[in-house]
């Protein structure tokens, strides 16, 4: 039952924020087209908007139903993986479904003349990288030495431990054990150190990424972009901190399985602060600050963003050889993604998968 | 300070670059001594090659506008470029000569050129 109810949540958050999305972008990018700022409050795109939210959201009901199946007609081994394959389809399909509006919104674009009469510009403020934008990277010294405490308690009672580890344990609380040894104690704050690198490397992501503010009002989107950088840097250290300390107290549970009955609610409520404080925070900042309320809000409505569109593949992938950037804010969403012209952004991919299979595999089997 | 690029124009970006922040500093907009964004900064917020960036910087440290610093990066020259001599003079003579020529072939008389000029001077702030 708990494992139900934890899946189809799970889908439940996920849907939800698909189907929002349109709402969270920047008004001038929808769907992965550059529009003026005043098309956005078209019927037309209202209204595709909406239906982009309807089929998200049928989508979303049809794999929730599939996932209630598997979990009256089958075991649970099926439910695991049916998880996260039914995840999967649906990220997939939905992708599908945001297609069709992205070449709704193109076509519409293609036929009507925006930019006539309106200067297409260009604009940065050269002071922008140098203001504080994001937390001191020193903070992360707080996760750094809470790990750092984990593994000297645990080798300081190395020998009191139990010498069967619960390793692997899924929602339900079902556990097997794996004999003890010096490397495998150490899963727990691989894995904290995995998390600390990660959202340390986001925390630089974060500071690095390209300006983007608007021609139309530099400085209130300047102001906004700011305070969104701040905002999530803020965030995500918070939440790099309270992962950690989750990972402390499983490993807390291996060393003292008096705490075992604690273990899955403290994972639950992590996880769901987690999860709910990033969709909050999504709703409220919106994609680069664009929904943080600024008095004074005046638009330029003359000048236009210079448009980008040809570099952004399907709306989504930007593939942008002549710009240096590495780190760019989504078109479709909230957060950053890559120049996949860049040859350091596939580096990094590739070095992230790999650090997060290897940390595991090499503990769990040394 | 906000620099403003037309990638439309005729004009080059690295000299739309270059205008920019001479503008500012004219304006007072950038302060002696005033850091400036690194040329891997400002490319990739403006989504140019490096090599323009740099091209802007490097013929502004040459004018004496700008210095470049190994550690502390760029900064706006504490000092300003050097007063304008007899030398500079005459070449700003030159360079104003033919514009006003071709002002005057399209009809544009004294008064609207001087007009004009307040019109400029206004702008930069002075």
């Amino acid at each position: 039952m708990i494992t139900a109810f934890f899946y189809i949540s799970m889908l439940l958050i996920i849907v939800f924020i698909f189907s929002i999305l349109p709402y969270i972008t920047r008004k001038t990018e929808q769907f992965g087209v550059t529009i003026p700022y005043k098309i956005y409050k078209r019927t037309d795109l209202k209204q595709i908007r909406k239906s982009y939210t309807f089929y998200t959201i049928l989508l979303g009901f049809i794999i929730g139903l599939l996932q209630i199946c598997l979990h009256i007609f089958f075991e649970e081994t099926v439910q695991h993986i049916g998880f996260t394959i039914n995840t999967l389809l649906f990220i997939i399909l939905s992708f599908f479904v945001y297609l069709q509006f992205h070449k709704k919104v193109k076509a519409i674009k293609a036929k009507e003349n925006w930019t006539v009469e309106k200067k297409q510009r260009t604009v940065i403020d050269t002071s922008f990288h140098h203001e504080r934008n994001v937390l001191s990277n020193w903070f992360y010294l707080i996760p750094l030495v809470i790990t750092i405490g984990t593994i000297l308690y645990t080798f300081f009672m190395y020998d009191k431990m139990p010498n069967e580890l619960p390793m692997h344990t899924n929602v339900n609380g079902e556990v097997r054990y794996d004999p003890k040894t010096p490397f495998n104690v150490l899963l727990m704050p691989g894995m904290q150190l995995f998390m600390i690198g990660l959202f340390f490397l986001i925390n630089i992501i974060i500071k690095k990424a390209k300006q983007q503010i608007h021609a139309a009002n530099p400085k209130v989107s300047k102001i906004q972009n700011q305070l969104y950088r701040k905002k999530w840097s803020r965030f995500l250290f918070i939440s790099c901190v309270l992962m950690v300390l989750m990972f402390s107290f499983i490993q807390l549970t291996f060393i003292h399985p008096i705490f075992q009955k604690y273990e899955t609610p403290i994972i639950l409520v992590i996880i769901a602060i987690i999860l709910i404080g990033s969709i909050v925070l999504s709703i409220r900042t919106g994609q680069g600050g664009s929904r943080i309320k600024i008095d004074d809000d005046q638009i330029d409505d003359r000048m236009i963003d210079r448009d980008e569109d040809e570099h952004w593949k399907l709306g989504q992938f930007y593939f942008n050889k002549n710009d240096p950037s590495i780190f760019i804010e989504k078109r479709f969403g909230v957060g950053w993604t890559n120049n996949w012209a860049h040859p350091i952004s596939w580096i990094l991919l590739l070095l992230i998968i790999g650090t997060a299979i290897g940390i595991p595999l090499l503990l769990t089997n040394l | 300070m906000y620099i403003s690029l037309d990638f439309e124009s005729e004009v080059p970006i690295y000299e739309q670059l270059k205008n920019e922040i001479i503008i500012g500093i004219a304006k007072k907009e950038l302060t002696p001594g005033e850091r400036l964004p690194s040329v891997r900064a400002l490319a990739s917020d403006i989504g140019i090659n490096l090599h323009t960036v740099n091209k802007a910087y490097q013929q502004l440290k040459q004018d004496g506008f700008l210095l470049i610093h190994r550690q502390r990066g760029v900064v706006v020259h504490p000092d300003g470029p050097e007063k304008a001599d007899e030398i500079y003079k005459k070449q700003l003579h030159e360079t104003l000569k033919p514009l006003i020529a071709e002002a005057l072939c399209k009809e544009i008389d004294q008064k609207e050129l001087f007009a004009m000029m307040t019109t400029i001077f206004d702008e930069l702030g002075r």
